[in-house]
This record gives structure tokens, sequence and C-alpha cells, in this order.
């Protein structure tokens, strides 16, 4: 049985060794010998066992493996490389337990070796294949950052993009400094930015045109007070009225095609009233459409100074729900006309029905009332409202 | 953070004298469990894991700080600070020494006396200097490191591991001493091993003991004597104890070289 012990000791399939407490080597098998190319006698007691290993084998040995032998009291498959007495490397996995005594004191280190040549080969493959797959995740990992400051980057545009359709084109649109999207995100500031500049231009052109505007019913209105003045005058001069010889004439309607005043064409008629006729006319120079009323009798210049002074009146007017006049004069052929502001429409006369319909008629009422304020701010009082003039 | 979770700093003594031991590479606090207690009546003793190390918080590891020594000397002095600690006997092992020397480099005031257990200030071999390595040495270890990549992970848990020659000692849990983290381990011995602290040796005046080891692969002789001829007012200490940890193998040579050193008065130290 010892024999058989003894056997199985010295030619195991791994390396058996004894150390001292100090690493000293006291007794190693045949089996180790044989792998390692020493005699017993070049090893046992004459080297420790860091001195059988690589320099990088034993500092690893002597920093890792001796205090965890210490403090552990065992160790396990540590890979260390043996040098063997040709100078070759044997690679290895070492194994270890202290053996103590009654006080504690480590006694004897006991070693298992095992030749490891594959293992050690397939850890390093798997240790690649880790560093690989490493890599790999890293390399994922910036890519989905990539792909997730791209969509921030996107998501910066659109909030741009909804700023100025809401209306906001102070806002300047900045992108992040190497931006994928920076050329978008400047051509779409030089967007805002032009359209900002054209809509100063328009907001300048308007402020121009209401200048204009007030200029033109100035100007409406100076006319109208001439032609008011040069009526009254030939009124008092007596080259008018029922001393005259010259009768009255009745204006025929005017048949469309027809020209007014050489600049605006007729269309159609729209109306007839006590004082003159309504027609649809257009404006040659721009295509523009007008109301114009034109005085159905000449020459009264009675008639004609009070058509005059309406027109008067209503260039001093100007509020949203009053009929804007645009123009004022008396023709070549001594017909009377005034364009106003062309409204398509019924008048109120013609919702006779729904007048106590009071959703229907309070915004109504509410906009003749306004209307009437403005006109009795000018000084003037109407005599004449009535629904069918609405 | 409070520097005594990050580092898990342990404080145990009677004494007022406070006495810093320092763990070396590949191990924590626990390294100073044969030595550090003869120390208790009369010291106020401070141990501690660096980061990467034992029970400290990883979650404070920052690759950039730790990739000089600097950086593990700097939460030294953090220790010091927070513990308002004053003429402090530090004792650092392997490289532990070099970081204990960088702190008392920048703080000197905070420190009594420096200790330095196996130090080495560079492995390299240099032109007219002897560190015991080639830099093809190193890049072997570093190699190995990762080869054992598999079985420094496995270590990671704490196991319980019986006695089974002294049953009467009980279970112990030996199983948790010494955990390493197996990157920060990779990274901290390229730190370490590819070090050049020679330059850090004469600006030290404080009284310092060099213990060397016999057949100490990491550490020679002839390193030690290095570090003993540019550290003004040292004393170097040749032990019996083999190998790289007398703290571990030796300790009673060691506790007595480091009182013997206490014993002597610090005028003629720095003298």
């Amino acid at each position: 049985m010892d024999q058989e012990l003894e056997e199985l000791y010295e030619d195991a399939p791994c390396g058996y060794l004894t150390l001292r407490p100090d690493g000293e080597i006291c007794r190693v098998n045949r089996t180790l010998l044989g792998w390692t190319g020493y005699s017993s006698d070049e090893i046992q007691g004459r080297k420790r066992f860091p001195a059988l290993l690589t320099v990088p084998g034993a500092l690893l040995y002597e920093t890792y493996c001796a205090p965890l032998l210490r403090l552990r009291g065992s160790i396990a498959e540590v890979a260390l490389d043996i040098l063997c007495r040709d100078g070759s490397p044997l690679p290895v996995l070492f194994s270890a337990t202290a053996k103590r005594d009654a006080a504690g004191c480590v006694q004897q280190l006991r070693v298992v070796i095992l030749n490891a040549p594959k293992r050690r080969e397939y850890e390093r493959e798997l240790l690649v294949a880790r560093t690989q797959a490493e890599e790999a995740a890293e390399q994922l990992r910036i890519e989905r950052s990539l792909a997730l400051s791209k969509l921030a980057e996107q998501e910066l545009l659109l909030q741009a993009v909804g700023r100025m359709t809401a209306g906001d084109l102070e806002t300047p649109v900045t992108m992040a400094a190497g931006s994928s999207l920076a050329v978008l995100g400047e051509a779409l500031d030089r967007m805002r930015q032009d359209i900002l500049g054209q809509l100063r231009d328009l907001r300048e052109r308007n402020s121009e045109i209401l200048h204009l505007n007030v200029e033109l019913r100035h100007q409406i209105e100076q006319r109208s007070r001439l032609i008011v003045d040069s009526m009254q005058y030939a009124i008092d001069s007596g080259s008018a009225g029922e001393g005259e010889s010259r009768p009255f004439e009745a204006l025929p309607i005017l048949p469309p095609g027809m020209m007014l005043a050489r600049r605006y064409r007729v269309e159609s008629l729209l109306g007839q009233g006590a004082m003159g006729t309504v027609y649809e006319v257009e404006r040659t120079s721009d295509h523009r459409r007008f109301a114009a009323k034109v005085l159905g009798v000449r020459p009264d210049y009675h008639a004609m100074a009070r058509f005059a002074r309406e027109a008067q009146l209503l260039a001093r007017l100007q509020h949203p729900n009053l009929i804007s006049i645009i123009d004022v004069d008396v023709t070549a052929e001594r017909m009377a006309y005034i364009i106003m502001e062309l409204v398509h429409g019924k008048s109120l006369a013609e919702f006779g029905e729904r007048y106590g319909d009071r959703q229907f008629m309070l915004p109504i009422l509410a906009q003749v009332a306004s209307a009437l304020t403005a006109v009795h701010a000018a000084g003037i009082v109407h005599r004449d409202l009535e629904p069918k003039n609405q | 953070m409070s520097s005594l979770k990050k580092n898990n700093v342990s404080i145990k003594g009677a004494g007022t004298v406070p006495m810093i031991f320092a763990h070396g590479f590949g191990c924590d606090q626990n390294m100073w469990r044969y030595v550090a207690p003869a120390f208790e009546s009369d010291h106020r003793v401070i141990l501690f894991d660096n980061v990467g190390a034992g029970d400290s918080d990883l979650s404070a590891y920052d690759r950039t700080k730790y990739s000089t020594l600097q950086g593990y000397a700097d939460d030294v002095l953090d220790i010091c600070r927070e513990l308002d600690l004053h003429d402090v006997v530090f004792v650092g092992h392997s490289v532990s020494a070099m970081i204990g020397l960088l702190a008392a480099v920048k703080e000197p005031r905070r420190f009594g006396r420096l200790i330095l257990v196996a130090p080495s200030p560079r492995y390299i071999n240099d032109v007219d200097y002897f560190g015991g390595f080639t830099q093809s040495d190193i890049m072997g270890l570093l190699e190995l490191l990762d080869s054992n990549y598999m079985a420094w992970s496995s270590m990671l848990g704490p196991t319980i591991m019986g006695n089974a020659d002294r049953p009467e000692l009980g279970a112990e849990l030996t199983g948790s001493f010494c955990r390493t983290n197996p990157q920060i381990a990779q990274h901290f011995a390229r730190v370490i091993f590819l070090s050049d602290n020679r330059a850090d040796l004469p600006k030290i005046e404080i009284p310092s003991l060099i213990l060397q080891c016999s057949q100490d692969a990491i550490a020679p002789s002839a390193v030690g004597d290095y570090v003993h001829r540019n550290l003004a007012g040292s004393k170097l200490v040749q032990l019996q104890a083999t190998g790289h940890c007398p703290n571990l193998s030796a300790p009673e040579e060691t506790i007595a070289a480091i009182r013997s050193f206490l014993a002597e008065p610090v005028a003629t130290q720095a003298a």
C-alpha cells in the first residue's frame, strides 16, 4: 500500500511540491521533475519556489500568492510560468494549501502544479474575446450616444421650426457647433432673418400707406370743399337755379363698358336712389373694383353742392364699419361722382324676418352703434339711419 | 464622500500617537493583522484599504486620479485631514512605502516618522541603477495578471474556510481577505511597476526606517541600500525574514524592529 501511495505521489498526473514556510523546496515529485528537466538534487533544499518561476511569475508569486497563502491558508488555480532547466517556459496552474501547527504557525506549504498549456491558451483566447466584446460594447455605446445626440439635434431643429410657425421670428435658430444638422440650422436661420426683414419692410410700407391714406382723405375733403364753394358761387351769382335758362337734364343710366372720367369703367348697375345711381366700376389702372355714385341730374348746382358735401363728410370719417371714400370729382361732361369702397352683400332691410333674433341682431347693432359714434365724433348727424341704408 | 468610508478606515488602540498601516499590492489592510495589534496598547492604530482593494468604495475609483501613486498619497492625506492627525507614524509596505513618502513630501508637518517595509523607488533597471527588473519582465507580469483574470474574479466573493488542521479555531472568514477588483489590480500593477520615485527620496527630512528582507525578489538588498543612501537620516535594518512580506512571514521580527526604532529619540534620528 505504501509502495502504491509512493508511486501515486511520484508519478501522479500532476506536479507535487512541499515547501518550507519561507518557500524553500523540501520535496518535489518525479512528474514535475520530468516536466522541468531538473534532477531532485538541483532543486530539493537548494531553491526557493519563486526561483523556479519566470521573473514575471516570481513577481506575481511574491506579491500575490505568498501573502494570500499566509492569510487565507489556500490558493487555487493561479496561472504561472515555470522556467524549465533548458530555459523554456512551462505554463502551469498553481494551487496550494498551508499546513499549520497547533499554535497556528505555518509549517509547510503543499503545492499542486497542473500542466496547463491548453487551458492557458484558452484563457488567453477568452481574454481576447472579452476584450473584443468590451470594445464592441463600447463601440455600440458610442454609436448609440451619437444617434441620441442626432435625435436631440433634430428635436432642436423641429422646435425652432415650431417657434417660427407660431410667429416667433426674433429667436435665432442656433445649433451646437459641429452638429451634423448645422447646415440645415443655418439655412433655417437665414430663412428666419429673410422673413423677418420682409416683415419689417411690409410694416414700413404699411405705415407709409396709412400716411398716404390720411393725405388722400385730406385732398378729397379739399376738393369737395372746392366743389361746394364753386357751386355756391354759381348759385349766388345767379348762374344757377330757377332763373337759369338751361333746363335740368336727367342723366340716363350709364351702360356697362362706358368710361367715367377716363379712369373708371362701368361694370354693372348696383342701385338707384333719390340723389343718384350706384354702379360697380373697375379702376383701369389696377383692375380694382369700386362703387361709383353718380349724381342723377345735371347741372343742378344745389344738388351738386349737397353731393359734394356728402363727399366732404365721408372723407372725414374713418371706421371699419363705415364705407371709405376713394375719390370725388366732376367730369368734363359735368357729371359729379363719388368713388367708394365696394362692399358686396345685402342691406339689413333684407333680413327683416330675423329682427327678433337676438343672436343675429345684437352684434350688428353693436357695429352700427360703433360706426354712429365715429360719425357723431366727427360732428355729423346722420338723419337717415334705416335698415336699407345699413 | 468621507475618506473614512471611501478607504474603509478602521481605528483601534488606546494610545494617542497616530500610527497608520498601509498595505501593498494584491492585498488589503488584513495583511497587517499579525503586526498592528502589537501597537494598539500605546498608539492610535489606523488601518485602511487603498481604493480598489478590500472593502474600499469601488465607485470612487477614478482611472485618471489613480494613474500615479500621488493619487493614492492624496487619499492618505485626506484621511489625515479628516481625523486631524499630526506626528503620524506611517508604516507602509512595498508600494505603500512610496505612497507614504509622497504624502510626507507634500505635507511633511503631518508626519513624525516613516517606516518603509520592503520599499523600492523604481523596479526597472536604469543607467547606474539596479531595480531588479527589465521592462519586459514587467510587461510579462502584466500579461500574467491578464491570464489570471478568471482566478482573481473567482476570489472576489467571500467564502468561509474551515481550519481543518485546527478545528478549535473554528471557521474564519479568511476567504474575504485581500479581495481585489481584477481590473483595478491590473491598472494598479502597471502604475506601481512602471513608477519612478527616486527623485522624491532626497525631499524627506523626517526620521525614517527601512526594513530590508532577505532574498526579496521584489525589492532586493541593492534597492534597500539605494533608498538608505538617498533618504537623509534614515536607518536600515536587515531582517532575517525572507520574501517580500515580513509582516506576514515574520511578524515578531517586524514588530521588534519597529518598536526599537520608535524607542529611539527623534533628535538623534534627525542628526
